[in-house]
């Protein structure tokens, strides 16, 4: 195992706020911890605001890519408990983003005395149809999905280059690299997309124990109303808020709602 | 709309951060097989494919709305009908009208979404049977490892002869035996070498390596073998207190096979010859020799793996199976450095080591011995 300062730099943690109480901030597939960025700043005063990048992502130490651990969303659930462990971290308000929901629900049930409550934005715990089941998606869409993650890795899209960015021998592309957000390992990133997108992890709901909160957007055609719905009738005592947000990142497209239900949400749990 | 914009050959829209679209023009609505009318107002996830939907809102509009800008973004839309239409996307964010909007013009891509598609089958086709021929190397190379062993075990315990029953002509045939297992062991370990540099699984132990130590350690091993060809080996100026950043065993492992190779095609006579210096942050290791050279045109090849130069009349005996300069390379750019040659045929070969000096190690050796001034 890692020691605590490399766990921190391979998953490039940076810690904010002014508060005591943690409150750890996870990304979904796509980006890195820069989507946060319209969020956070309504919670430096009163929390301590834990960021990250998955391995893969962002400036994450690439190097610490590992096929097998991170083959499995329960790689990256590994990574928020290391993250936790070396932090000593407890009572943890854990914001998931879309795949960080399960991954924090999988890093919950394994150490549960680690956190204090979930709060999960546009969670699916199975995104392929599966008979009764209806997760959005048919097998061949996201093979879609990932043709075109191929075509964009190969067509140098400006953010999904890394790998030309960091040839030394251009340091043009590297300063751009700096600039960039959401810099991601095209390899990494197809990898990613797999793990989430072909996971199945409808069981692991039923044996969450922590308090949570499901914020649905509205037409969100990644994680839908009824995904949204099912997660929330399989977790147990689970609250559930639809958004007036549209689509799937209400935490970029629409912040000052997010906010608000977030910041309910805790001031009422505390209230309880 | 500006009519020049309208019937631009490329398609042009403009979105609401809440996925509304506000603008199109006639082109793009004639890409997608319907009117300006029917797509101003819906949402643009309307007019992409299910990927592209995933794609837009994981990828493409959290960019946007963060870096302001998107450039050469692969799209794949869909038309009314259904069909796919692989598109290229530029995306700028800006404020017009006193609210942000984001446009996008969008160019099809026929021919060059068939040709990308051709090289990416060919590409992952390269992936697998690159993975699975550095399993099969690295698997067959255990499985051959194990009997040789066996081999070599009772080739010694015949040599040792401990009753004296075997003639001389015996114990030199036990002796060949011995010798051809042994070659036969560092091929192997070669190609096991090789396959685990390319599948990244070499674990590296970086230390401060002193130039001089590594040189003295090298040459114990290969002064017989000089002296058996009647070669001559000179160690030239490298100054005592320099050292490197190296993994002590793999430098090591560069220097063998430098000098192997350098006794390998140095006739009789020639000399071969070792020095070093620091070039700025990092120290240059030259083995040089006055042996037969590589010709201009296989200079480019010699660190493919499987590659050995030919041409080279009886002093290429063959050996190896052209591994060991491919290794050498890679091990020097895996400890952040690299291996290169200059050489001219029928002239020698000089192959140049680069590695990173131990500035830290030579800045604690001038302090003490300004201290001791």
């Amino acid at each position: 195992m890692l020691g605590n300062s490399n766990i921190l730099k391979r998953n490039n943690v940076q810690i904010i706020g002014r508060g005591t109480k943690p409150m750890m901030f996870a990304h979904g597939f796509g980006c890195d911890q820069n989507m946060w960025r319209f969020i956070t700043p309504a919670f430096e005063a009163d929390y301590r605001i834990v960021l990250f990048d998955y391995v893969g992502s962002g400036k994450s130490d690439l190097r610490a890519y590992d096929e097998r651990r991170y083959g499995t969303l329960e790689g990256y659930a590994e990574d928020v408990l290391e993250i936790c462990a070396a932090l000593d971290l407890h009572g943890v308000i854990f914001v998931g983003h879309s795949v960080s929901s399960i991954i924090g629900v999988l890093a919950a049930v394994k150490e549960p005395e680690r956190f204090e409550r979930l709060i999960m934005i546009g969670p699916s715990p199975r995104y392929i149809n599966d008979g009764q089941y209806t997760g959005g998606f048919e097998r061949a869409d996201i093979e879609g999905l990932l043709d075109m993650m191929d075509k964009n890795f190969m067509g140098w899209a400006n953010y999904l280059a890394p790998v030309v960015m960091q040839n030394p021998d251009r340091p043009e592309y590297t300063k751009e690299l700096e600039e960039s957000f959401c810099s991601t390992d095209p390899r990494i990133a197809r990898r990613f997309a797999e793990a989430t997108f072909f996971a199945d992890n409808r069981s692991d709901l039923r044996d969450l124990r922590i308090p949570s909160l499901i914020l649905q957007c509205s037409d969100d055609v990644i994680a839908p109303l009824s995904v949204g719905q099912y997660t929330h009738q399989t977790i147990a005592g689970s609250e559930f808020m639809l958004m007036k947000a549209t689509g799937h990142c209400p935490h970029v497209s629409h912040p000052e709602e997010t906010i608000q239900l977030i910041q309910q949400y805790l001031q009422d749990s505390r209230a309880a | 709309m500006d009519e020049l914009l309208n019937t631009a050959p490329c398609g042009f829209l403009s979105f609401s951060d809440d996925g509304t679209i506000l603008l199109v023009n006639e082109r793009l609505a004639e890409v997608l097989e319907t009117s300006r009318a029917e797509l101003e107002g819906k949402h643009i996830e309307t007019i992409l494919s299910v990927g592209g939907r995933v794609f837009y809102h994981t990828h493409f509009f959290p960019l946007l709305k963060m870096q302001r800008n998107a450039e050469e973004v692969y799209f794949s839309l869909r038309s009314r009908s259904g069909a796919d239409i692989p598109v290229l996307t530029n995306a700028a964010r800006r404020e017009r009208d006193g609210r942000p909007v984001n446009d996008c013009i969008f160019v099809r891509m026929r021919q060059r979404h068939r040709y990308e598609d051709e090289l990416l089958r060919a590409r992952k086709a390269a992936d697998l049977a690159s993975a699975a021929k550095a399993k099969f190397l690295s698997m067959m190379s255990h499985d051959l490892r194990t009997p040789l062993q066996s081999i070599s075990g009772y080739a010694d315990l015949l040599l040792a002869d401990m009753n004296g029953s075997q003639n001389t002509e015996q114990l030199q045939s036990v002796a060949a035996i011995k010798s051809a297992g042994k070659e036969m062991l560092r091929l192997i370990n070669d190609i096991l070498g090789f396959a685990q540099l390319e599948s990244g699984r070499v674990e590296l132990r970086i230390a401060s390596v002193p130039v001089g130590d590594a040189f003295a350690r090298a040459e114990t091993l290969m002064r017989v073998r000089f002296d058996e060809n009647n070669i001559r080996y000179v160690r030239r100026d490298c100054a005592d207190d320099l050292r490197i950043l190296a993994d002590p065993d793999r430098l090591q492992q560069i220097l063998l096979n430098l000098l192997t190779n350098a006794s390998k095609f140095t006739p009789p006579g020639g000399t071969v010859s070792v020095s070093c210096e620091k070039v700025g942050a990092m120290v240059q290791i030259h083995v040089a020799d006055t042996g037969i050279g590589i010709a201009g045109d296989q200079l480019g090849r010699i660190f493919e793996p499987f590659t050995q130069v030919t041409g080279s009349s009886t002093l290429s005996s063959n050996q190896g199976v052209g591994l060991g300069l491919s290794i050498s390379r890679e091990l020097s750019s895996a400890m952040n450095g690299e291996l290169s040659v200059v050489s001219e045929g029928g002239k020698g070969s000089t192959f140049t080591i680069t590695l990173p000096a131990d500035t830290a190690a030579a800045m604690k050796g001038s302090a003490i011995a300004e201290l001791r001034s």
